[in-house]
């Protein structure tokens, strides 16, 4: 059995955006209304002269015990064996439970106003009704052995994608070697996107 | 060999190749069309993952590529403007091409307007795309005159700096370093390259990363390149030179160096003597020939003028040069001491302690990064990119080439490596000169600086005119040279003297030598020449006749044309020839295909050339006769082509017909035939002739051969400006060894004096989102982006201890005054301790003004509102930093708070 995982290694994340570019050309988001399937925060942490700067991107964590499945009503919040988190919008009713439920803040709302818009914007559209949306772990290119549009661009290499049941990848084995670590774990969501640090590298 | 083999597959996708457009890197990519109901659209841009180049990666700004065709403010037909409207008013009316023309050609007879009148103005992608044909149409109409961007603002400032020690000017010049395989990287005022995205530049460095390689960034700000750096080294703005110089100096003293590498390929072991008037002169031999001394002894030999080492006298024998000459040592009576003693003397009160004062960092780190860097191998200092800024910023990137020399590391793995068309094109270049041969056409056969040469000798010399002038630059030069003004002593396609010239101020031979007419192609200096004033009066002026620009969108410089001319995007067109693989160090070929039909009424640029060579000279014959003289593609067959695809009614028939003999001559080259050529740039989009280890095999440089320097070898003793003193060319900046140039930011203090409370260094830089100077930040991807980032993108820097003693805090409406000038600009601040404490930075992206731009006019500080006009005296580059900046909060009415 497949478990798909990201690792994202922060140490050669340039916050170029080159992700949020591709995944919105690949995925059609609606990008006249600020919306991201994944973006890449510019924060500036530490304390006092120990100033840093870092990127950090951030998406659906396409959990194990994913709160925004939990909470929906309809059951328009499905999960893959392979673990990947989706939306079907034959189901969705627009209520944004999921979106609260969240705490990776991964999802947002596709209105009527939006497809009619994304027509025009992209000449054609592939959804055709609204729902709530996410990054889906580009699903679709996946299934055809590609990497997720945001994988295959990144220009640091940072974004690693692979499955966690196979013992060879590349990206299970920095899980299990501990230095690829999760986002918000005590929440108990058990999320599959992971994060290489970049702080110890540093004097 | 073009789009009409290309066909969609049914109702599904297809995929093409092409080239990016939104910087210099060249990237390759992979096009994804799809097609519905009979139109092909383009889905979506990949790097090409055959590339080697890129890696099968593309930034953002490659990502977003598409929606600048896709565009809804994109130029759609030409335009011409409204009769009774002034310039710059944005009263455009949209036109046929025949009226386009009609209207050029007529207000080109009425006005009278003479050749050398003429003004062309190109942008970094029509001079790397369309070289072969903008020079060539210069000289087929005799215009002497070009002024090509970014020359002040990079090329001429920066690559021609570190050119000076390498011998790498090439068509964008630029060397990529191996940092794969590097071990240390040093990054010295240079966020665009890494941070701010060159992809290929870009996954080599994580790669390094990864790899484990040291990182130190010296940077007045936490860039995003400094955000990668195990080191950030906050330097003061304006005082890398005085840090490289100290590190340049403990280098030399400790003998941090390759030892073997610099006394075998490099000037350090030649012989030096101070003339008369106290000046650094190399002793040559009677024959003009340089001297050495023998190691160990004192034996003075002469070694060849022209070599890529020193292990062989002039006589064939082989010796061991000395890098010290004996105490004491002299020649015809006068003291002889080697280039490398010349040099540490020249430099000796550069310590760390001296950089100390000016950079803020301590002399200690300041000697730990040297020890470091000079003891690890392979190290690589990143040569930059961007020069500009302070008027040292080319002995900046002089001083950078010198110390990646010491390391050894010129086309070896972990350094800098050149591209593997620089390598074909120089070895063809010393075949041919071994052979006593004229190595041929200069575009096509010349590397080098004897290329930049060639450029120089073009437009500076009235005899390659039949008009007899020389470009206005050069006329306006030796005029302010010979009224004692301060002059610039290598103009080389700068703006030096176009208002003046605008103004009837230059004069050539007692005569007025007036600009009266401007085409634009692909530039947009209203917005990224300094200041947007100068440009807008010399576009507004009452002598100016004409004013062409060929642009796909509306940019702040269109806004000033009288006409303007729609070009294609890079996705709907064929190129009319093939390209070398940018900086790549594979030798390979490579080409655009148009993945659709054009959208609009647009042209290409070679046809449009022709077409404006009828007009200016009545036969477009010429521009072919040109092409052949300059680059070798020959005009007959090119004629042929042309009147069949003319025949044949085919769009843009001029393009395509020298696509077709283009493709036939690389082909010969290359050992193939234009078909499988062809078959291959299709399915692979690069057509691979030689890898990197093959190239440096048999043509690394200067170990296999030598560097197109004036010597041959790794120049410490400057070749190049020591021809400038020639000219009378004097001061530090014409300095033959490395030495300092203290940036001047405010008349009567030097970097180290404190800053008044509301007073800052100006700082600026490039985001990973917008090309510098380009349209792309109204792409719709990328303007989503950039609101997304907010202040950080749009926000005008300033630290929190600085902004606090304002009261100023994040979001507060700000003006900020130019000490200098007393320009003025405002924006909001953005509070950060990002940012070095006396400097204030803003990202350059932003500001544009032509409301045509939708998206992005209004939004954010423009810095050419900032940046007076003052220009160095070497290339004419821009002093885009050396002024500083007074704080001013408003309140919300505009007024002071």
């Amino acid at each position: 059995m497949t478990r798909y995982a990201m690792v994202i290694d922060l140490n050669t994340c340039v916050g170029c955006n080159a992700c949020m570019a591709a995944c919105a050309m690949e995925n059609q988001t609606p990008v006249w209304k600020d919306r991201w399937r994944t973006y890449v925060h510019d924060k500036e942490i530490g304390t006092a002269e120990e100033v840093h700067r870092r990127f950090f991107p951030r998406l659906c964590n396409h959990c194990d015990n994913p709160p925004c499945l939990t909470v929906c009503p309809t059951g328009a919040t499905y999960q893959l064996d392979n673990g990947i988190v989706l939306v079907d919008d034959e189901l969705c009713m627009g209520c944004r439970a999921c979106a609260m439920a969240c705490p990776y803040d991964a999802r947002y709302e596709v209105t009527f106003a939006d497809i009619e818009r994304g027509r025009d914007f992209y000449g054609s559209l592939e959804r055709e009704r609204p729902s709530m949306d996410k990054c889906t772990f580009c699903a679709h290119r996946v299934e055809q052995g590609l990497e997720p549009a945001c994988v295959q661009t990144c220009v640091g290499s940072a974004r690693m994608f692979g499955d966690l049941h196979d013992p060879e990848d590349p990206v299970a084995r920095l899980v299990a070697s501990g230095v690829a670590r999760p986002l918000l774990s005590h929440l108990g969501t058990r999320p599959n996107v992971y994060y290489i640090g970049d702080l110890k590298r540093r004097g | 060999l073009g789009r009409d083999a290309a066909p969609a597959a049914d109702a599904g996708e297809s995929h093409s190749y092409s080239i990016c457009n939104f910087c210099s890197s060249l990237c390759n990519i992979r096009v994804t069309t799809r097609e519905q109901d009979g139109v092909k659209r383009i889905v979506k841009l990949d790097g090409n993952p055959h590339s080697t180049l890129n890696r099968g990666k593309i930034c953002s700004r490659g990502q977003s590529g598409l929606r600048q065709t896709y565009d809804s403010d994109r130029i759609k037909t030409p335009l011409i403007r409204v009769e009774g409207s002034r310039r710059g008013e944005n009263a455009f009316r949209s036109a046929t091409w025949e009226e386009a023309w009609a209207y050029i050609e007529r207000r080109t007879r009425e006005a009278d307007i003479r050749p050398w009148e003429w003004t062309l103005v190109g942008g970094w992608t029509s001079c790397i795309f369309y070289m072969n044909w903008a020079v060539p149409f210069a000289m087929a109409n005799g215009i002497p005159n070009i002024i090509a961007s970014p020359m002040q603002h990079c090329v001429a400032t920066g690559h021609l700096g570190t050119d000076t020690v390498t011998g790498n000017f090439n068509i964008h010049d630029e060397v990529l370093p191996d940092y794969d395989n590097a071990r240390y990287i040093l990054l010295v005022a240079n966020n665009a390259s890494i941070g701010a995205v060159s992809t290929c530049r870009m996954v080599r460095f994580a790669q390094g990363k990864k790899n484990g390689a040291r990182v130190v960034a010296l940077d007045s700000r936490l860039s995003e390149t400094a955000a990668k750096a195990d080191e950030w080294v906050a330097i003061r703005p304006g005082t890398d030179l005085d840090f490289l110089l100290a590190m340049l100096r403990e280098m030399l003293v400790k003998g941090y160096y390759d030892e073997q590498f610099v006394r075998l390929h490099s000037n350090l072991p030649f012989l030096m003597q101070r003339d008369a008037g106290g000046q650094w002169r190399l002793a040559l031999d009677a024959e003009g020939r340089p001297q050495v001394v023998q190691e160990g002894t004192d034996r003075v030999r002469s070694v060849p003028a022209f070599s890529n080492s020193n292990e062989r006298d002039s006589e064939g024998e082989a010796f061991y040069p000395a890098l010290a000459a004996p105490a004491g040592l002299t020649l015809d009576g006068r003291p002889a001491l080697t280039v490398l003693q010349a040099q540490v003397e020249e430099i000796d009160h550069c310590t760390p302690e001296w950089a100390e004062r000016t950079t803020g960092v301590a002399a200690e780190v300041i000697r730990r990064i040297a020890r470091e860097f000079g003891t690890t191998r392979p190290a690589i200092v990143d040569p930059g990119w961007h020069g500009a800024r302070y008027g040292n910023l080319m002995m900046l990137r002089r001083v950078q080439a010198m110390i990646q020399g010491l390391t050894g590391g010129i086309d070896k793995a972990g350094g800098w490596i050149m591209s593997g068309e620089f390598h074909h094109k120089a070895a063809r270049m010393f075949e041919a000169r071994a052979a006593g041969h004229d190595p041929g056409p200069a575009f096509a056969a010349l590397a080098g600086l004897p290329f930049a040469h060639t450029v120089i000798e073009a437009l500076s010399k009235g005899e390659n005119f039949p008009h007899g002038r020389p470009g206005w630059a050069w006329a306006w030069s030796a005029q302010q040279k010979a009224a004692g003004e301060e002059w610039v002593a290598l103009p080389v396609l700068a703006d030096v003297g176009l208002k003046e010239s605008v103004e009837g101020k230059v004069e050539w031979k007692g005569e007025p030598y007036r600009t009266r007419a401007i085409m634009l192609n692909a530039a947009n200096p209203v917005r990224h020449y300094y200041p947007d004033t100068r440009w807008k009066e010399v576009l507004g002026h009452e002598n100016m006749e004409l004013v062409i620009a060929i642009d796909v969108l509306p940019s702040d410089t269109a806004a000033w044309a009288d006409v303007i001319l729609p070009n294609s995007t890079y996705l709907e067109r064929d190129e009319p020839t093939l390209y070398g693989n940018g900086v790549n160090h594979d030798l390979a070929l490579t080409t655009r295909y148009a993945a659709i039909d054009p959208l609009f009424d647009t042209e290409e640029i070679p046809d449009i050339l022709l077409e404006m060579t009828r007009i200016l000279s009545g036969d477009p014959d010429r521009l072919l006769e040109w092409v052949e003289a300059m680059t070798g593609m020959p005009a007959a067959p090119v004629r042929a082509a042309w009147e069949r695809l003319r025949a044949e009614g085919a769009p843009s028939p001029f393009t395509h017909a020298c696509r077709e003999v283009s493709f036939r001559l690389s082909a010969e080259r290359a050992g193939t035939t234009s078909a499988e050529l062809d078959r291959v740039l299709r399915e692979r989009g690069i057509f691979t002739e030689q890898p990197r280890e093959q190239v440096l095999e048999h043509a690394a440089m200067p170990r296999r051969l030598p560097l197109p320097t004036g010597s041959g070898r790794v120049e410490y003793y400057s070749s190049l400006f020591d021809s400038l003193r020639g000219m009378g060319a004097e001061g530090p900046h014409f300095s033959v060894l490395a030495t300092h140039i203290p940036a001047r930011c405010r008349d009567n203090a030097d970097m180290a004096a404190p800053l008044g409370a509301d007073e800052f260094y100006f700082t600026y830089g490039k985001t990973p989102t917008v090309s510098y100077a380009s349209t792309n930040s109204n792409n719709p991807v990328l303007a989503a982006v950039n609101r997304f980032k907010g202040g950080t993108y749009t926000g005008i820097w300033i630290h929190p201890d600085r902004a606090a003693r304002l009261d100023i805090v994040t979001g507060d409406p700000i003006r900020l005054t130019n000490t200098r000038s007393g320009q003025t600009a405002t924006g909001h601040a953005y509070i950060t301790r990002l940012v070095h404490r006396d400097a204030l930075f803003i990202y350059s992206s932003f500001g544009a003004e032509n409301p045509a731009l939708t998206r992005s006019h209004g939004l954010g500080t423009a810095t050419n509102k900032l940046v007076p006009y003052r220009v160095e005296p070497v290339v004419g580059g821009f002093r885009s930093q050396e002024f500083t900046l007074r704080v001013q909060k408003l309140d919300n009415s505009g007024g002071a708070a």
